[in-house]
């Protein structure tokens, strides 16, 4: 886990450096936001999420960055290590829309007594608006749809007496199809 | 033209928002024969080895050996010193049998099927009952879950492990393995109060008085009418409220080792058998054999069985309605038993065979007469001046003639 993180942020670090370096060819500029956002299937099951993504505005139209974040679904709480990949519908714009596709790994941060899950997989699309009210600061809102699937284990195999090398109970998949809704401050 | 496309690609990612839950496990899976072909399956065989007995029945010159979910060995006995195999009638799901004025009864999975052996060397199958045990299948691995069977494909013939996907509403992290328990049966057959009718063992879940076959189908007792072979009547199940292993006929009452006592039923109506009494025990395996105003309870633990006793108790039964425990000894890990006039036989697991005198059923068990360490019994007929045993390794017999000097006769593999 500690190893993950540290990649992670091993990478963000050279995204950063980079973009600091290119920032003045006006060709590729660092963006950070800041998203928070919340996921439902409409019917019992919500969650809260946020995330940080570092990355870069290459030709004021494609943006590429690497996040991390804290976010919840069926099996318990997730820290989601992302890639997102943004296009900018309107090119130079301050207000302009844009579609987004995200995909990642989630690490699992909890442990249930009876369950514990495995690292799984996270993609989702959305579509939203930005605006940058300032040279710098900027907020955008979007909705989209995302996915997750995740993979849980018995924790303890016992059967009558004997303790068996193998779960009889298998594992489950859990498969979240979910609406969600963000709200992001980005920074340039 | 670009709204509607975005409106009904969000129709169509929002109709999906469901999470959702998949058991991906191994697991028992159904193997299906379609019923003609499984109900023309009975077929007599030339003999062959025994290899998982599970019961043992007597019936004029005649022992049968049955071969848990495999069939029985049909055996002459009429010289008990060299008994000679005489063939093997194979019958799936097969738990055990009781036979009947020339007639076999045998549990062949969900059906009961009836075998004409008036001619003991050309059984032919005559008539049966259909589907009266929809639910019975046989035993897979128990180590894994059993799908539930589709009955509309058939009969359940077998089950293979297989991984399996399965949408589930939510994580059970508990699972009831009585569920696999009420899958898989295990019954055998005893007899009692009829004439020319087969003697059993005393470990059996079926039982004859007169006219009527009963089945203790898991917690069910089911009432067969028996008088026409050829046209068997099933009466409404009677749901028994403690897990039956063992059913003795004795009279008109049936006598049920449970797992948590012996209970009492009389059969005064045969289509609707009555509740008489109850003796209680700790949780248990426990065969019961009757004899006058006595019945005879091994209790004893093992894997399935649970609890920490190996006894014998001897419970008054003169009063039905209350019958209680009068004495209990200490055993080993007691088996089947059988009694016979003044002779009480308990087959004590790694003990062996053990013979008392019940001239006083209140001290039988004090009153050891013979030990036959070398065999691990498991069940008895004390038959005229027989013993016949089931063990582990076969079918041994004695010579009871003289108590005090039992003799070996021979033994069947």
């Amino acid at each position: 886990m500690k190893k993950i993180l540290a990649v992670f942020a091993l990478m963000s670090l050279g995204l950063y450096t980079t973009a600091q370096t290119e920032l003045t060819s006006n060709n590729l500029d660092y963006i950070t936001s800041v998203n928070l956002g919340v996921n439902t299937d409409f019917n019992t099951a919500s969650n809260f999420a946020m995330s940080i993504n570092n990355g870069v505005l290459l030709r004021q139209r494609y943006m590429l960055s690497l996040g991390v974040g804290l976010e919840g679904n069926q099996t318990g709480m997730q820290l989601p290590m992302t890639f997102e990949g943004k296009y900018l519908i309107l090119k130079n714009r301050k207000k302009t829309p844009f579609v987004s596709f995200t995909t990642g790994y989630l690490q699992p941060l909890q442990r249930g007594y009876w369950q514990r899950a495995e690292g799984g997989f996270t993609a989702g699309v959305q579509v939203g608006f930005q605006n940058f009210f300032s040279e710098h600061v900027g907020i955008a809102t979007s909705v989209g749809f995302r996915h997750w699937q995740q993979r849980t284990h018995d924790n303890y195999y016992y059967y009558y007496d004997d303790i068996l090398p193998f779960s009889p109970h298998g594992s489950y998949l859990y498969v979240s199809n979910r609406f969600e809704v963000k709200f992001a401050f980005i920074f340039k | 033209m670009k709204k509607i496309l975005f409106i009904s690609l969000a129709l169509v990612l929002f109709t999906a928002c469901k999470d959702k839950v998949f058991h991906e496990h191994m697991a028992n899976v159904p193997i299906y024969e379609d019923f003609e072909t499984f109900r023309s399956s009975i077929a007599f065989e030339s003999s062959r080895d025994i290899e998982k007995q599970t019961g043992i029945y007597a019936w004029n010159q005649y022992l049968f050996v049955v071969e848990e979910n495999e069939g029985i060995h049909f055996i002459n006995n009429t010289n008990p010193s060299s008994p000679q195999k005489i063939g093997f009638l194979n019958v799936r799901g097969c738990t055990g049998l009781a036979i009947k004025n020339d007639r076999l009864y045998v549990n062949n999975l969900i059906d009961i099927a009836v075998v004409d052996v008036s001619n003991i060397n050309q059984p032919t199958v005559i008539s049966r009952l259909e589907s009266v045990f929809p639910q019975n299948y046989p035993t897979g691995d128990n180590n894994y879950a059993y799908k539930q069977p589709d009955p509309e494909k058939g009969v359940v013939i077998g089950w293979e492990v297989q991984q399996v996907k399965e949408e589930v509403s939510q994580v059970n992290n508990y699972y009831s393995f009585e569920a696999m328990d009420a899958l898989v049966s295990n019954q055998s057959i005893a007899t009692g109060g009829s004439t020319n009718a087969s003697v059993s063992g005393s470990i059996t879940k079926f039982a004859v008085i007169n006219d009527y076959l009963y089945i203790m189908n898991n917690r069910d007792l089911v009432p067969i009418n028996i008088s026409d072979p050829m046209n068997l009547v099933s009466s409404a199940p009677i749901r028994i409220w403690m897990n039956v292993e063992t059913l003795f006929p004795h009279d008109d009452k049936l006598y049920m080792g449970t797992t948590t006592g012996m209970m009492i039923y009389a059969t005064t109506t045969p289509t609707a058998p009555n509740h008489l009494g109850t003796m209680f025990h700790a949780t248990a395996c426990d065969p019961v054999v009757v004899q006058g105003d006595y019945a005879y309870v091994t209790v004893r633990t093992g894997t399935t069985c649970m609890g920490d006793l190996n006894q014998l108790d001897v419970v008054n039964i003169s009063n039905p309605s209350n019958p209680t425990v009068q004495a209990t000894f200490q055993m080993t890990n007691p088996h089947g038993l059988g009694v016979k006039d003044d002779v009480l036989y308990i087959c004590d697991g790694s003990d062996g065979l053990k013979v008392f005198d019940n001239t006083n059923p209140l001290d039988a068990g004090n009153q050891l007469i013979s030990n036959f360490t070398s065999i691990q019994a498991i069940d008895i007929i004390p038959l005229g001046d027989l013993a016949i045993v089931l063990t582990t390794d076969g079918v041994y017999q004695y010579d009871c003639s003289d108590v005090q000097n039992i003799q070996y006769l021979s033994k069947i593999q």
